[in-house]
């Protein structure tokens, strides 16, 4: 009797001990981990577009490569999902001529982070936009709609047109955007200049993948330089 | 039905015994089945079989087959245990047998063998000790292996049994066999199969039925014998031990019993005894046999016989009595009934089995001889007839059972070809294959074995699918939990490169909990209770994914900024003898760290912002109601959290000023100004030392210090304009010839006399100013807190008492200054030497110090003019205000406490949203005033003074001010009135803002009151009724207060 009581208290404590290692949790089993390809599904992309100059892109500190206006875009297929720091720099004979884009971004597997600059020398003087996403574990998978952030860096309190209606002004938290449709997105803002440009994938299917993500657009307004005039100064000593 | 009834012996120990349809092999049955087992009798079926089995009719584990059936158990059975093949009876140890008879018999043997080495089971064999001494003593042995003999010899009983020893002996070297042999002793005791010709038969007989026993030969003959219910025990107990493999043990009283000893012992039962009487004649069984030595007694392995000879040979004694008394009719009317029957069948036969069989069992004419019948001894004629006619069937079944086993090998040959039987037989194979290969599995059919390989696998997935990501995420609870106190230990010493990884590290934990909980989703989605735990859970997860991501963008983007502060060490000497006090000995280039900051500071507002989010979303989750001591902890890593992203926030902002403030490819040079505010001024004090530092890619370049006096600069190029404002609130008329350095610190507005210091000196020493700043002795005092004690001219000061030591040397003010500028040096020294340790709580001293107006700055030709702007410029920002200015008597040293005043403003608001204003201002802790001023913004009219202070006042005009000043006090207060004109402005109805003087303590009360209209909105911290709001505190700095009129 001794016995059985010492093996089965024995099968247990293994039991729970095998339970808190949950060995089988470390490996993914799947086709593709056997023959050392990486599944796409756990991957992420990026896809930058430069407005002005050529622009270079370092992921993590490692530089990935440029694009010009001219060459359409370049575009990253392998990145693992996760937060990653994006660093974009405009190439010039001298350094730090140009303003630097540095953020940090989360890449959800499966969707693709779109970045569109033009970099002048100080960040007033630059403009463009990131599209990034983020999921949310606890959405549900099968709402129509997604959530939208917008967020003007440098310049609060700008006006967001969305298909033309306005939507409220930046920071735009939690917008309920339908992924029914291609929208056009547009922002204004006095003394910068307006940035407009259309938001999600063409297709369908690809617009579905966003249900229950949550979508972050930063923008960079370009600051419009003041005219300067003659003015004449009144001086009231009195 | 057979067969399904062998596959159920599976459950059960199963034994198999051959022959078993006698005394012994029933008693044998009964032991086993009471103990559990199944047995298999195999016998032949006759009506005295059929009466010995049906006293285990009441056994279900019991099952009788014939000979015929035996080659039918290797298919059928799925277990056998043991394997009893008792052939220790013999009715005639002379009888003949044929060699085909003998040839059967040994494939029988073969058979029965093979069938207990293939399922492992162990095998006993019985056999005669009598046999065995006939064996020796008769020399039938010398004459079968006499290879000269030229006539072929017959076979006998006793070659049986010496077969049946020698092939199992050879089974067990030759093969796994776990087999022994257990010579039985004669049978005797109750109930036996009493045979009248043997030795103790005949004599029990010649006792009951005789005159006279007779002994054959001397009387010493002797045999073994053995109680029937002894022998039992002993098969059992030979069977069942262990380590008696290989082993022949004889199964007898330990002694052999001389044929004399029995006549006399049988004499003893009867009364009155019969003479013994020897004969010559030879019995075909009574040998002498001396010299023989039987195998080991049984009671070598712990067998003792229970009963005793002379007790056993009574009850045999008794039983035969009994059997010659009751048997004689029924056994007669049973013996004719048979006859006739057997009789009639011979006239049937047709086939061979038929013909074999009247040979075997019709006994023949010559045997069953009438006369038998009606010899007064006839009953005992018919139980050896009957044990004739079961030993006859004992012989042909198994000759039947050899030609059955010819048949079925060829229908089996047969059945081999079908395609069900091959898989069936195939499936059946391999299975027990395997399970022969585990104890566990060795008993269980494949219907059992399906059913718990389904029960495993079902467990196996409950256990991977339910237990076992409870159980995990329970540790990642635990671990997660321990990080949370790694954290708090790395905070305390400061590593904050280990707390990224532990945050790191807490995310991963807390996300595959995440993970765990969201795996039961799909089930338990509807329950409510596990709705609001993912919820809340959820709410961790998001917290904790935003401050990891946070946190490492912030360690990220100030990384560099750190690397900077900590290498940073100019290694500032001091030098009192020096022209300047201080001296740089190391200016390292730090341009690439200061590069990246300037790059990569960038992410870190977003990663603060991240970590407020993640506390946003940790603060809503309440942790108490679990816990208590749950919820303490869960207070204090917030509390942690928090102090993580105050340190982040601190280098946040030194990542966005360092860069420009030391820049990178060029020089950056700071002026630093110690004021005296115990000489109070408008612009805070009298300048007292100058230190000047000069940046170059990061590090000093160069830096010096200066005692201040009115005559260290040259004033002469100053812009009038200046000397317009200082006259506002000088006492005596100021010129381009009377002005000197310290009237400069007359000037109210910041913007004026930091341009004037920055021009002057720029005029003086070459160098162009890219910040200056002007801070007062309670910001020195503040300093002290980093540089501890100092003892200078046999003084010690420190952070409590540096204004009071201050005190010991206003005999002499440059005295003072000198010693204040000593204290300024050191200070300097003391927080760049290391700022590593410094730089939080100087950061902490200059916020604090900016709040209180106790330091004023202005930056030039850097991006920090638009992020910090200069910080004493009410005008530009309030167009209603009122400046109290007082302005000390240079002359006269006003004592040890911060110089104070206090004031009172009453604001009345007309209907067209002009005003009233009466200001009074007490003078009572303000010592060598030499002017009160009090300015206000253009087009105040309307003025009202009091009495007793018209003959002090002047009026002075400025630039977009006007100034009332007040001199030769008397009173100790002074008050006047004024009307202020309605000034628009779209974000309030009225809004007037109050100057405070740096250096000096202000304390105030204001009150604004509406002709009409009630108070709407209105600036903090004022009391409110109906239509007016009145405010009451000290200022700290400069503040404007709006009211909104409904």
């Amino acid at each position: 009797m001794a016995k059985k009581i010492i093996y089965t208290t024995l099968i247990i404590l293994f039991l729970i001990s095998l339970a808190l290692w949950s060995p089988w949790e470390e490996y993914d089993i799947s086709f593709a981990r056997i023959f050392g390809v990486k599944e796409i599904e756990h991957l992420s992309g990026l896809e930058l577009f430069s407005l002005k100059g050529e622009l270079e892109l370092y992921l993590d500190d490692e530089y990935k490569g440029s694009i010009t206006p001219e060459g359409g875009s370049f575009v990253l297929d392998d990145i693992e999902k996760g937060n990653h720091i994006l660093r974009i720099s405009r190439k010039s004979d001298n350094p730090n001529e140009y303003f630097e884009v540095v953020k940090s971004v989360n890449f959800v597997e499966n969707l693709k982070v779109v970045l569109a600059y033009e970099l002048g020398p100080s960040e007033e003087f630059s403009q463009g936009h990131i599209f990034y996403a983020r999921k949310n574990s606890i959405a549900n998978p099968d709402s129509t709609t997604a959530m939208l952030n917008i967020n003007c860096q440098g310049c609060e309190e700008a006006n967001v047109f969305l298909d033309e209606i306005e939507i409220g002004k930046t920071p735009v938290e939690g917008y309920q955007l339908d992924l029914g449709k291609v929208h056009n997105l547009k922002l204004e803002k006095q003394n910068y200049e307006d940035l407009e440009f259309t938001i999600l994938p063409d297709s369908q299917e690809d617009r579905d993948k966003l249900k229950g993500i949550e979508l972050f657009i930063d923008v960079n307004l370009f600051l419009i330089p003041i005219e300067i005039e003659q003015e004449t100064v009144i001086n009231n000593t009195e | 039905m057979l067969v399904n009834d062998l596959k159920q012996t599976i459950k059960y120990p199963t034994s198999l015994i051959v022959r078993g349809a006698d005394v012994i092999g029933i008693e044998l049955a009964k032991s086993l089945l009471d103990q559990g087992g199944y047995v298999i009798i195999v016998d032949f079926p006759s009506d005295y079989t059929k009466q010995m089995i049906s006293e285990l009719s009441d056994y279900s584990l019991f099952t009788f087959i014939d000979f015929s059936k035996l080659p039918l158990l290797e298919d059928s059975l799925r277990r056998l245990d043991y394997v009893f093949y008792l052939n220790h009876k013999i009715e005639n140890l002379e009888e003949e047998i044929s060699s085909q008879e003998f040839l059967e018999f040994s494939k029988f043997l073969d058979l029965v063998l093979g069938l207990a080495k293939n399922f492992e089971a162990k095998f006993l064999a019985t056999t005669s000790i009598k046999a065995h001494q006939y064996m020796f003593a008769k020399s039938d042995y010398e004459v079968n292996l006499d290879s000269k003999t030229e006539i072929h010899k017959v076979y006998t009983e006793t070659e049986i049994q010496r077969y049946i020893e020698s092939l199992t002996l050879e089974y067990i070297q030759k093969s796994t066999l776990d087999a022994r042999i257990i010579r039985l002793g004669e049978i005797i005791g109750k109930d036996i199969e009493y045979n009248p010709d043997s030795t103790v038969g005949r004599i029990i007989k010649d006792g009951l039925v005789e005159d006279e026993i007779t002994i054959y030969g001397d009387g010493l003959q002797s045999e073994y014998y053995v109680h029937i219910q002894d022998a039992v025990y002993g098969i059992i107990k030979a069977q069942f031990t262990k380590n008696t493999r290989g082993e022949i043990f004889s199964l007898c009283y330990e002694f052999e019993i001389t044929s004399l000893s029995i006549a006399y012992k049988i004499n003893e039962f009867i009364d009155p005894p019969k003479e013994i009487v020897f004969s010559s004649e030879e019995e075909s069984e009574d040998i002498p046999l001396r010299l023989y030595t039987p195998a080991p007694n049984l009671m070598r392995i712990g067998w003792k016989p229970r009963v005793k000879f002379s007790r056993a040979l009574k009850q045999t004694f008794e039983y035969v009595q009994k059997l010659l008394e009751f048997k004689e009719e029924m056994i007669e009317e049973q013996f004719e009934q048979r006859i006739t029957e057997k009789h009639k069948k011979k006239k049937k036969q047709t086939g061979l089995k038929d013909f074999l069989r009247n040979i075997f069992f019709v006994p023949s004419e010559s045997e069953a001889n009438d006369s038998e019948f009606d010899d007064e001894q006839g009953a005992l004629s018919r139980l050896i007839a009957e044990r004739k006619v079961q030993e006859n069937g004992r012989k042909g079944s198994i000759l039947l059972a050899t030609q059955e086993l010819r048949k079925q090998n060829k229908r089996q040959f047969k059945k081999k070809r079908s395609i069900t039987f091959k898989i069936s037989n195939f499936i059946t194979r391999k299975f027990d294959n395997f399970t022969k290969k585990f104890d566990l599995l060795r008993y269980i059919t494949i219907k059992q074995f399906i059913f718990l390989l389904g029960m495993f696998v079902g467990v196996v997935f409950i256990y991977i699918n339910v237990f076992a990501p409870v159980i995990s995420f329970g540790r990642h609870m635990f671990v997660a939990y321990m990080i949370a106190e790694d954290i708090e230990e790395n905070i305390k010493i400061g590593d904050y490169v280990e707390i990224q990884t532990y945050f790191e590290n807490l995310s991963a934990e807390i996300t595959a909990g995440n993970q765990k909980i969201l795996s039961f989703r799909k089930v338990l989605k509807n329950w409510n209770l596990y709705a609001e735990f993912l919820e809340n859970y959820n709410a961790l997860y998001q917290g904790v994914k935003l401050l990891d991501e946070g946190i490492s963008d912030s360690y990220y983007g100030t990384e560099n900024t750190v690397k900077y502060v900590e290498s940073f060490d100019p290694q500032i000497v001091y030098k009192p003898s020096g022209t300047s006090l201080l001296n740089v000995k190391n200016s390292e280039n730090y341009s690439e760290l200061i590069s990246n900051i300037k790059s990569k500071s960038q992410i870190v507002g977003g990663g603060i912002e991240k970590i407020n989010k993640g506390i946003q979303e940790l603060e809503e989750l309440n942790m108490s109601p679990v816990n208590e001591n749950l919820g303490n902890k869960y207070q204090k890593f917030l509390s942690n959290i928090k102090t993580i992203r105050d340190k982040y926030e601190l280098y946040y902002k030194i990542s966005r000023i360092i860069p420009e403030l030391v820049g990178t490819n060029q020089s950056r040079t700071y002026a630093f100004i110690l004021v005296d505010t115990s000489y109070y001024l408008p612009a805070g004090g009298t300048p007292t030392s100058l230190v000047l530092i000069t940046f170059k890619d990061g590090g000093i370049q160069e830096i010096s210090t200066q005692v201040l006096t009115e005559q260290s600069f040259d004033l002469s190029n100053t812009d009038p304009i200046l000397i317009e404002e200082i006259n506002l609130v000088s006492s005596s008329l100021i010129d381009t010839s009377s002005l000197d350095f310290n009237k400069l610190f007359y000037l109210q507005q910041g913007d004026l006399y930091l341009d004037e210091i920055s021009r002057l000196i720029y005029e003086q020493k070459g160098k162009t100013l890219n910040g200056i700043f002007i801070f007062d002795s309670s910001f020195l005092q503040e300093l002290m807190k980093i540089v501890g004690t100092l003892e200078i001219k046999n003084i010690t000061f420190d952070e409590t008492n540096l204004i009071v030591n201050m005190d010991l040397l206003m005999q002499n003010t440059l005295s003072k200054k000198e010693v204040l500028n000593d204290i300024t040096a050191l200070s300097t020294q003391a927080v760049l030497n290391d700022l590593d340790t410094n730089i939080g709580q100087f950061s902490n001293i200059f916020q604090n110090a900016q709040n209180n107006k106790d330091v004023i700055y202005k930056f030039y030709n850097t991006d920090l003019t638009t992020t910090y702007e200069s910080s004493d410029n009410l005008a530009s920002v309030s167009q209603d205000f009122i400046n109290i200015i007082a302005v000390a008597d240079l002359d006269n040293y006003q004592g040890l406490e911060i110089p104070s005043i206090r004031s009172e403003v009453d604001v009345y608001i007309k209907d067209d949203l002009s005003s009233r204003k009466t200001v009074t201002v007490y003078l009572n802790d303000l010592r060598n005033l030499d002017t009160l001023s009090i300015c206000l913004p253009n087009g105040v009219t309307n003025f009202s003074f009091r009495e007793e202070d018209r003959a002090n006042i002047s009026e002075s005009f400025g630039q977009l001010k006007t100034c009332i000043k007040f001199i030769d006090f008397e009173s100790e207060k002074v008050s006047f009135s004024y009307d202020s004109p309605y000034i628009e402005n779209s974000d309030y109805d009225y809004s007037l803002g109050l100057r405070k003087q740096p250096g000096l303590a202000m304390q105030y009360e204001l009150v604004i009151r509406s002709e009409e209209g009630k108070i709407g909105d209105y600036t903090e911290g004022g009391f409110v009724n109906k239509n007016q709001v009145s405010y009451s505190d000290t200022l700290k700095t400069d503040k404007i207060f709006t009211v909104e009129i409904e």
